[in-house]
């Protein structure tokens, strides 16, 4: 039974409700954050756009509409709506932690390279991209306006984004409508300049082989390509290329998995297919491919972020 | 758009391509076809050499000054038509196409050879509900015209079928005593023999056209099978059915456009291309021109509209330089687990929501156009350049504001 139109009119309702378009506690977009001193301002802002914090949450609902797809179908999806999908969706405990503990990587990684990043605390915002993606333009362009207005009130010189769809967001999207275009980079970007001027190093030893997934809009949007294979490769691992790869890759099935969970599984059973061909190690670069392709990995074959496993690299790591 | 009918269009669409994707036939052929694919078209790429990049660009120009002018090229085709003597007929929609051609088929049978804007019009049904016969004589399309299905690619129609599901096809279907491990050589030898008397007692033929060239009427069409030389030269009438897209300025761009074609199936150079300029004729007794000498005395050109002058004056312009190469769709991940059971009735994958917007209306392409992920990668291999992802999410767009 199929879920898909019932989840197009939830969407926009969560959102107008909680800021998010899916079921997560209060504070997730910036309790990552606590205990690492990240000041409120600074030169260098690191704007999360809540894709790696909501990632668990959205793994869960994922699941949770699995189960209805395959039963219950859109009117049951209602029901629980209203009773409150909160409950519906808890990750579990083992999973909860998985975007927090790729943030706080990313910010140790730009601070071994020399960088000290801003972040805006409670008043982090979501991207808004699934509004977007969806095609909820009036609501997204409402939403756009106002993350345009809290990034330039930051004062912030240049901004880093940690995953792909926040890049588009800030890189494509923001430009387009509302006019801001702010200087924008990925924080591979920066790590890559760091270790070619010689700012960040990483403990080089042999780490064995793991095979590259490069997400779509790095590999056709953004040209986010090379840089993590570069420092994948001086952390001293042997990248490994997919049958489809660079700007050729394919789709994790990600961005149907909230319309149809099953057609986004199958999609993500063909990648994790042409990725195991290569290695038992996948490295996603976006959380959006982490819960395709670790749902469709059902644990075994290993899918992790890129930057935690260059924070194995770091030399406080090694010890 | 009403918001009932969109929910229901939408959950449809998702039924229909989650239920394919289960399907793990289905999902073995489609992987092994696209794999094959990705092999055999960079291949013939190589092939081809520079010429790839010139062909991409003249066809380009064409199709994009066709489109931009779309009634006068209608026009000057119809007109060169006449001159070779051939009789043109524009077409608003299905139901005067079959109607037309019932016209002529008499009591068949007919023969047909793929065609994508038949199958839009729907001329195959059309005339077996009329009580003729007709065969298809492309060997994947008569698969799907014996399974009872539809064509899963726009130039492999079969891909969702293995050999052993062939071989039954082609054993219940015609009465061949093909065995049921039969070789892929097997059964084609026993469906060339069954379709050789077909070719001969036909009535009439009916082809697509991969292009037509306004300047001089000239209908292009690229195959290797070699069917569609009998399906147009054989029967004493001949129908060539070609979507008013199909029109381009010159017969330079037309014969650019059935290269581009080849390379894009996979196979260069083709094996034949065929050059269509009217119904055969002779002079030879007394210089007397005669109608009708070993070809079709007959050439009736179906310009289909359907939707596209119209479209041809809106956002979807761009689809209509759409060569239905279906490069996209080998790329396409939905498509490569959905297969045609994603994009639409007739059309498939990234181009096929486009000429469902184009064919079948907007509000049913909007459903289906939830289901593309935004990857991008249509966009990156299509030869005509298409802005294929961005616009299919201008028809999100549609469906969002009709449930917002």
């Amino acid at each position: 039974m199929p879920i898909a139109s019932a989840v197009l009119e939830l969407v926009p309702r969560l959102y107008r409700e909680t800021g998010l378009p899916i079921p997560a506690p209060r504070g997730v977009l910036s309790g990552w954050a606590s205990g690492l001193g990240l000041p409120r301002r600074g030169r260098l802002l690191l704007y999360t756009g809540g894709l790696y914090q909501l990632a668990p949450y959205i793994k869960a609902m994922v699941s949770a509409l699995a189960r209805l797809e395959k039963r219950g179908g859109g009117r049951l999806l209602g029901a629980a709506a209203r009773l409150g999908l909160g409950r519906l969706v808890r990750p579990p405990r083992s999973e909860e932690g998985y975007g927090a503990e790729v943030l706080r990587s990313i910010v140790a990684l730009l601070r071994a390279a020399g960088h000290e990043p801003a972040f805006l605390g409670e008043e982090e915002m979501y991207s808004g991209i699934l509004l977007h993606d969806l095609g909820f333009d009036d609501l997204f362009a409402e939403h756009a306006e106002r993350l345009a207005k809290l990034l330039q009130a930051s004062g912030a010189e240049t901004i880093v984004y940690p995953d792909p769809h926040t890049g588009v967001v800030l890189r494509e999207l923001l430009p387009e409508y509302t006019g801001y275009e702010p200087n924008a980079v990925s924080y591979l970007e920066l790590l890559d300049q760091a270790l070619r001027d010689g700012e960040l190093s990483l403990t080089k030893r042999d780490r064995g082989s793991l095979v590259i997934h490069d997400p779509c809009l790095y590999a056709r949007g953004l040209g986010v390509v090379e840089q993590p294979r570069r420092l994948l490769e001086a952390a001293g691992y042997r990248v490994l290329e997919p049958r489809r790869s660079r700007g050729a890759t394919a789709c994790c099935g990600g961005p149907v998995a909230a319309l149809s969970p099953g057609l986004a599984l199958a999609i993500a059973e063909e990648r994790l297919r042409e990725l195991a061909a290569e290695a038992q190690r996948v490295a996603v670069l976006c959380p959006v491919c982490y819960t395709s392709l670790s749902r469709a990995a059902r644990g075994a074959v290993e899918v992790r972020d890129v930057a935690l496993y260059l924070a194995e690299a770091l030399p406080a790591a090694e010890g | 758009m009403p918001v009932a009918s969109l929910r229901a269009l939408l959950d449809e669409a998702v039924e229909e391509a989650v239920s394919a994707a289960l399907d793990p036939g289905v999902r073995e052929a489609l992987r092994r076809a696209s794999l094959n694919a990705l092999e055999a078209i960079p291949r013939a790429e190589r092939g081809a050499g520079g010429l790839v990049e010139e062909l991409r660009r003249r066809v380009r120009r064409a199709k994009e000054e066709a489109a931009a002018r779309l009634d006068h090229y209608i026009e000057e085709a119809m007109e060169s038509l006449r001159r070779v003597g051939a009789r043109p007929v524009l077409v608003q929609e299905p139901r005067e196409a079959v109607e037309y051609v019932a016209g002529l088929a008499g009591r068949g049978p007919v023969v047909f050879s793929k065609s994508m804007t038949a199958e839009e019009l729907g001329l195959r049904r059309g005339l077996e509900e009329r009580g003729i016969e007709v065969w298809e004589t492309d060997l994947g399309e008569l698969l799907v015209q014996l399974s009872g299905g539809k064509p899963m690619h726009a130039i492999a129609p079969a891909v969702h079928l293995t050999r052993e599901e062939a071989a039954r096809l082609v054993r219940e279907g015609l009465g061949a005593p093909v065995p049921e491990d039969a070789a892929p050589e097997e059964i084609v030898a026993a469906v060339r023999r069954f379709l050789r008397g077909k070719f001969v007692h036909a009535s009439l033929g009916v082809s697509g056209a991969n292009a037509l060239a306004a300047d001089t009427g000239a209908i292009v069409l690229v195959e290797n099978e070699g069917n569609i030389r009998l399906v147009t030269g054989l029967p004493p009438v001949h129908v060539a059915v070609a979507g008013v897209e199909k029109i381009v300025p010159s017969i330079e761009d037309a014969f650019a456009v059935a290269l581009l074609e080849a390379i894009n199936a996979g196979l260069y150079p083709p094996t034949y291309i065929n050059v269509i300029a009217g119904p055969s004729s002779t002079a030879d007794i007394e210089h007397h021109r005669v109608r009708g000498a070993h070809g079709p005395r007959e050439l009736h050109v179906l310009l289909v509209d359907n939707g596209r002058r119209e479209a041809a004056k809106t956002w979807l312009r761009d689809i209509l330089r759409c060569i239905r190469c279906g490069r996209c769709q080998w790329e396409c991940p939905v498509w490569r687990v959905a297969g045609n059971h994603w994009g639409g009735r007739v059309y498939g994958g990234p181009m096929g929501v486009l000429w469902t917007a184009v064919t079948e209306g907007v509000e049913k392409a909007a459903a289906l156009a939830q289901l593309c992920l935004g990857c991008r990668a249509c966009d990156v291999v299509c030869p005509m350049e298409i802005p294929l992802s961005r616009t299919i999410r201008r028809l999100k767009r549609l469906a969002a504001e009709a449930v917002h």
